[in-house]
């Protein structure tokens, strides 16, 4: 049921009027927010840079949602990119004592193997993410809206109770 | 920018703000409340934490942290608690603590809740460390103590003189058995001897055929040559006789004096004997360090024991440097914390000073002990700190009792070291029960003790030494009621003894392990039991020489009466033909001598006659 939504929030986000740019800088911010664990100084300042930066907040939460979910597979592969990023490149060792050192600095747990890897992680496919997604958006607008519209998975979400409940939430939102 | 998205980023960390506001004191308390449960393994409760931004300060009104062990008591219990943290430190993630002061600590307070924890399955055996290695060896050690399987029963058994000459197999009476079975066999090659040896009818024929013989009656030199013929062919058969003999004669003669011999070895035997029974009998090696050893030894060690896994509880939360952080395998998205070094001089967490004070429980027997003290230093990175945590806790108590607690946790550099010293002055044995043993009193009724422990550890060496010093001390015997010498003993110089000491030892360092445990005690057990075995190790030296000498008359005259008669017998045939073939040979020289005298006169007498005759027949007128 989870992939079903997740599917279908998706198709509903592709088809509204949100810019693709705005939607694609949401949904890159949203990939940092799913991947890195741990509620703290970070989130509050990437939840602070979605409220005030026009950008879509429905693909990040999207993108939240999503990667919130793969980040628990990826956590070994987190935990290795940060323990040699923390520990194995030299030049990088005195940043990190002076941030251990600094005041606030450690309270963003930077020290974390596992939240310093799937930051690097995230960051790296930061802009990867953002155009990415802007193609997505502008191909499905474009090419790909009508024969999905058509297909039976489309028709089935569309009936299915909870998606029905969810369509119901949404326009109670406005 | 969306100005408009301001007023939401706002609400939300008012909201934030306001929610931690709220809950952040429960959220403190349950934190607290869950660390501690996980180091005791029995519920902590704090009341009505109050934790204020202003000022950075907790406080609370009341500490419980039940005993594991009895968890409608509780192990410790504290009043009123308050600190303040440091809020540069804070900022970098780091609690730091000025002073703390702990009032009021009480132990052994009724608890109105059980504070039991709910029973979680059995963590996977860790890999044993240092200290399991400590133990395990340990009780390898008192398993393997000779004077802990000690039996008395065995003793007893000892002191009985059937078993004693059970316990050894006697070498004499194998000897003399051997003995016998040597002269059995002798005897039967002298009964061979008897049978196939009969010389008598040549030494007859001999002597018949020569007795009578007179070489001046025979007539001619031929009969006297024949003769002679004769008397050389007797020689020979008298040679072989008489080499027979011979060869015969020094075989039984060295038979015989092998049988004497036994007869003189058997003195040998008999003291061999004597000597391996004592040695078999000899009473349990009771010098000094065995007795407290087996009458106490486990007991000690159960304590030595249960001071060990307090330490190695102590130690698993005590903080150990590593210089570079080594790769962990972190649970599932908790990740490792890296440390770098520190240019803040505060430590992740530290307390510099805390100040404690309280009193153990009055009972109507004993007053309660006041304590106070402080511990500084309490720190989760000493390496960091660089000051070693140091315990100081001194109390006294209206009946002169005194207890002092002295520690160094130094573990601001790899290696570690622990020192930990508890003094007890005049701590009161009043009714304080004793292990159950047939050797110890069930009770001791008064007394009073010096009790010194020392705990030492560093790297891979660890020391704890136990000193127990008694005084006026009066004990309960009503559960000795036993005829067993030794207990009569012990109940003597536990009667008798003004002070009493024990001092114990472990030592371990690698695979080596070193228990070592002396007291005054044993010295004047050790005395006392020898002092009145000695009379009964006297009668039973008599008693085994004494049957020692039957088993040796009855054996030796089983074997004196086989060989006696026949050696009588044998000794008089001998020395019958011995007479027989020297007479034969003695008649036969003789015989011999004359014969050959008598044929040489007579050859004389011839040439003479042959010469006068042919001294006519040339000068006939002559």
């Amino acid at each position: 049921m989870f992939y079903l939504k997740i599917l279908h929030r998706l198709i509903t986000l592709l088809r509204s009027d949100a810019s693709p740019t705005q939607m694609a800088w949401g949904f890159a911010l949203g990939t940092v927010l799913g991947f890195t664990p741990f509620l703290g100084l970070h989130t509050l300042l990437l939840i602070g840079m979605l409220c005030i930066f026009r950008v879509n907040l429905s693909s990040a939460f999207f993108s939240w949602a999503l990667y919130s979910a793969l980040a628990w597979i990826l956590d070994p592969l987190f935990h290795s990119i940060g323990f040699f990023v923390l520990t194995q490149i030299p030049f990088l060792l005195p940043l990190w004592t002076k941030l251990y050192n600094l005041p606030l600095a450690p309270l963003t747990r930077f020290n974390n193997t596992v939240f310093m890897g799937s930051l690097v992680f995230s960051l790296v496919l930061f802009l990867p993410h953002y155009f990415g997604f802007k193609w997505f958006v502008q191909k499905y607008r474009k090419d790909w809206h009508t024969p999905i519209e058509k297909l039976k998975i489309v028709h089935v979400l569309k009936a299915s109770k909870i998606v029905q409940f969810y369509f119901k939430i949404q326009k109670m939102e406005g | 920018m969306r100005w408009k998205g301001f007023i939401p980023f706002l609400i939300l960390i008012i909201g934030w703000i306001l929610i931690v506001r709220l809950f952040l004191d429960h959220w403190i308390e349950s934190g607290l409340e869950k660390f501690g449960e996980a180091i005791v393994g029995a519920r902590v409760e704090i009341d009505d934490l109050d934790f204020r931004f202003s000022d950075l300060s907790i406080e609370w009104k009341r500490l419980q942290v039940a005993n594991p062990k009895n968890p409608w008591t509780n192990l410790i219990e504290t009043e009123r608690t308050a600190f303040r943290m440091n809020l540069g430190a804070l900022l970098r993630k780091r609690i730091v603590i000025e002073e703390m002061a702990v009032l009021n600590v009480r132990s052994g307070t009724p608890r109105t809740k059980n504070g039991a924890l709910p029973k979680k399955p059995k963590p996977p055996k860790k890999q044993p460390g240092f200290f399991d290695h400590v133990k395990a060896q340990l009780m390898r050690e008192v398993e393997t103590m000779p004077v802990m399987q000690w039996d008395p029963k065995q003793f007893k058994q000892k002191l009985n003189l059937d078993s004693i000459f059970a316990l050894v197999p006697l070498t004499m009476v194998e000897k003399i058995d051997s003995a016998k079975q040597d002269a059995q066999m002798t005897l039967k090659k002298w009964e061979y001897f008897q049978q196939t040896f009969h010389p008598e009818a040549d030494l007859k024929k001999i002597q018949m055929d020569f007795q009578d013989v007179d070489p001046k009656k025979i007539n001619t030199v031929g009969e006297l040559l024949s003769l002679v013929n004769k008397a050389q062919s007797a020689q020979k058969t008298l040679s072989a006789i008489s080499d027979t003999f011979q060869l015969r004669n020094n075989q039984i003669r060295k038979d015989m004096a092998r049988f004497k011999s036994y007869g003189q070895q058997i003195d040998d035997w008999v003291k061999t004997d004597y000597n391996a029974i004592l040695q078999k009998a000899q009473i349990p090696d009771l010098s000094a360090q065995n007795i407290a050893k087996m009458l106490i030894g486990k007991t000690i060690l159960h304590h030595m024991d249960q001071a060990i896994d307090l330490y190695q509880t102590i130690r698993k939360y005590l903080p150990s440097p590593s210089e570079k952080p080594k790769k962990e395998k972190p649970a599932r998205m908790k990740g490792q914390n890296i440390h770098y070094p520190s240019r803040y001089p505060f430590p992740s967490f530290l307390i510099r000073k805390i100040v404690v004070s309280g009193k153990t429980g009055t009972s109507q027997e004993k007053s309660g002990i006041v304590w106070a003290g402080q511990i500084t230093d309490v720190t989760s990175q000493p390496w960091v700190w660089k000051k070693p945590t140091r315990v100081l806790l001194s109390g006294a108590a209206q009946d002169q009792r005194r207890i002092e607690l002295t520690a160094i946790l130094d573990h601001t550099t790899p290696s570690e070291k622990d020192s930990i010293h508890v003094q007890m002055r005049n701590t009161s044995l009043n009714r304080l029960s004793l292990v159950e043993s047939r050797y110890l009193p069930s009770q001791i009724e008064k007394g009073k003790a010096d009790i010194d422990f020392i705990l030492r550890f560093k790297k891979d060496a660890f020391l704890a030494m136990l000193n127990f010093h008694t005084k006026e001390l009066t004990l309960d015997f009503s559960s000795m009621k036993s005829k067993d010498v030794f207990v009569h003993i012990l109940q003597q110089v536990f009667e008798t003894l003004p002070q009493l000491t024990f001092r114990t030892k472990i030592f371990a360092q690698g695979e080596k392990i070193e228990f070592q445990m002396d007291s005054n005690f044993d010295e004047h057990v050790s005395k006392e039991f020898q002092r009145l075995t000695a009379q009964t190790l006297a009668d039973l030296k008599n008693q085994i020489k004494m049957r020692l000498e039957r088993i040796r008359q009855q054996k030796y005259q089983e074997f004196a009466s086989l060989v006696q008669e026949k050696q009588i017998g044998m000794e008089k045939l001998l020395e019958g033909y011995e007479k027989e073939i020297g007479l034969s040979k003695n008649l036969l020289e003789t015989k011999q001598n004359a014969l050959l005298k008598e044929i040489e006169k007579r050859k004389k007498n011839e040439e003479k006659k042959l010469k006068e005759r042919a001294k006519q027949w040339l000068n006939p007128n002559g």
